[in-house]
């Protein structure tokens, strides 16, 4: 069986947090897909293709990784095992904070970015 | 179906270099059939316009989680092979999915999760380049005897004479792992896909694998030989070292199915050691048969037959007389017989009461008796030539003459 994929950088705990507190585009993603209801790992895969248009590909590895990391730092629960054995996750509160507050990050640096490009940067 | 062999040997840190290989005849209309031997690669031809390869590190001593295995078949990737620390994926007709690994930074991750520490070869390699030069300056320096296994074990023998090559390899292997592996670490700093060697340069660090391969077979056929011919337990216990060599670098069946693997090696395995007595039996090697003293019965005979030499040890039981020993040894060189018999000498100085003299009228003869108190017990050296005859007499028994005289007579027979 192999272990949870956790992300051992040298520096251990510290830098995997750091590293959640800014999600990266795949991360933002696979968090996004869990918002409205629990899915399984291809489940996953299919909606953030759908949503994206094709635009952000997640790899089966990739995603495995992923989920392991973030059912590790509680930002997703496992809600479900059916359908063959396929596993349903879920955002817990914490997740969907940690949602939330990428959100918030990046609508203001859409904005910064919006304002400064479009000639307005004392506004 | 129309089918082709082509050369497959990558080391695992090279796996994107195989990736791009497969992919580049994927696009040629050549699938992967098989992979054999963990260096050839069987490909038949295919209409298929959408087949594309990934490969993905493992642990290959572990069982791949199966929610993972669930992932990547839903992805529509199929298993295909492993070679090295690598599992092989194919993407199955009619789908185009994403790779499978789509974060350089969790792709490296993985690669040192899964290979870096996990691999038997790692350490194998680190222990061969720290001890080998040590071991190898350690038997073979000085004008000392030669070690006794260069007589009793070809696969002794075959790793004493490959060590200073295979330190050399095992130190060049781990330089370019390294390399590598801090090339990866760079792209993976910079956000970069990880980056993939050049056909030509994964393909010549092959030849390196290849030669190690080649290094482990040629052992194994010394393993070989041995069974045949060879009784020692020692050789039983260390054939397992180039199986498992063999098995970390190239072979890597899927955890749990090693036996099943390995059935046919077994089976040959098994063969000699039930030819061993036969063909014991007929193989004459270095030593002629006995009896050296004529009429008399062997007993309790030993032999061991290597490409550097022979040795052999028995009981001789005269009709009328009471049994001596014999012990044989024949070097690949005089000048090693000779040292065999100097620290032979040297020993018996060191043990109070131990006379060592030269028998009179005979050149290269020796007589070492036990206590002077008791003439009749001691023990000849011959040296003829490559050869070292050591025979005792008992008590009592065969005169120290007689035996002599039929020993050196039987000398002559040796090759």
């Amino acid at each position: 069986m192999m272990g949870i994929p956790i992300i051992d950088i040298p520096g251990g705990e510290d830098v995997a947090r750091k590293k959640l507190e800014t999600l990266t585009e795949q991360m933002y993603y696979v968090l996004l897909a869990l918002w409205a209801e629990p899915r399984h790992g291809y489940g996953i895969m299919q909606y953030v293709d759908h949503l994206t248009c094709g635009r952000i590909a997640i790899g089966a590895g990739t995603l495995y990784a992923l989920l392991g990391r973030f059912e590790q730092e509680k930002l997703i629960i496992l809600t479900d095992v059916r359908d063959g054995g396929r596993k349903y996750y879920a955002l817990t509160d914490e997740g969907r904070q940690v949602l939330l507050d990428e959100q918030e990050r990046l609508r203001r640096q859409a904005e910064d970015g919006a304002r400064i490009l479009g000639g307005r940067p004392d506004q | 179906m129309k089918g082709k062999w082509r050369l497959f040997s990558y080391w695992s840190i090279d796996c994107k270099a195989a990736q791009s290989f497969l992919n580049a005849m994927a696009s040629q209309g050549w699938e992967l059939e098989r992979l054999a031997l963990g260096i050839f690669a069987r490909f038949q031809s295919t209409s298929r316009r959408d087949l594309a390869y990934f490969l993905d590190w493992t642990d290959i001593s572990q069982q791949e989680a199966p929610e993972y295995v669930q992932l990547c078949a839903d992805a529509g990737w199929e298993r295909k092979g492993v070679f090295g620390s690598v599992v092989i994926y194919a993407s199955r007709p009619g789908t185009r999915p994403a790779p499978i690994q789509t974060d350089p930074e969790i792709e490296y991750q993985r690669l040192r999760k899964k290979t870096f520490w996990s691999i038997p070869t790692f350490f194998v390699l680190v222990l061969l380049l720290l001890t080998a030069p040590l071991i190898y300056l350690d038997r073979l320096r000085g004008n000392g005897p030669p070690p006794d296994f260069l007589l009793r074990s070809n696969l002794l023998t075959g790793v004493l004479f490959t060590l200073p090559l295979l330190s050399l390899w095992a130190g060049l292997y781990l330089c370019y792992f390294f390399w590598r592996l801090g090339q990866m670490r760079r792209s993976r700093q910079k956000g970069e896909p990880l980056p993939t060697p050049g056909p030509v340069s994964a393909q010549v660090w092959g030849v390196l694998r290849l030669l190690g391969l080649c290094w482990a077979a040629s052992l194994l056929l010394c393993s070989l030989g041995d069974l045949l011919l060879n009784t020692s337990p020692l050789t039983l216990l260390l054939l397992p070292i180039p199986l498992s060599i063999l098995w970390a670098l190239s072979f890597c069946p899927p955890p749990g199915k090693w036996l099943t693997h390995w059935r046919r090696l077994l089976l040959l395995y098994l063969v000699c050691c039930l030819l061993h007595w036969p063909v014991r039996q007929v193989f004459p090697g270095r030593i002629p048969a006995g009896p050296v003293i004529p009429g008399a019965v062997c007993s309790s005979e030993t032999r061991y037959d290597t490409l550097f030499g022979s040795c052999g040890s028995w009981y001789e039981i005269p009709t009328d007389e009471r049994p001596a020993s014999f012990f044989i040894s024949v070097w690949a060189t005089p000048e090693q017989a000779a040292a065999a018999l100097n620290e032979a000498a040297a020993s018996a100085d060191k043990v109070p009461g131990r006379q060592w003299r030269t028998v009179e009228g005979f050149s290269g003869v020796y007589q070492l008796l036990f206590t002077p108190s008791e003439p009749d017990q001691f023990t000849y050296y011959i040296l003829r030539e490559n050869a070292l005859l050591r025979c005792s007499p008992a008590s009592g028994g065969t005169s120290g003459e007689r035996l002599l005289t039929d020993a050196l007579t039987w000398l002559e027979g040796v090759k």
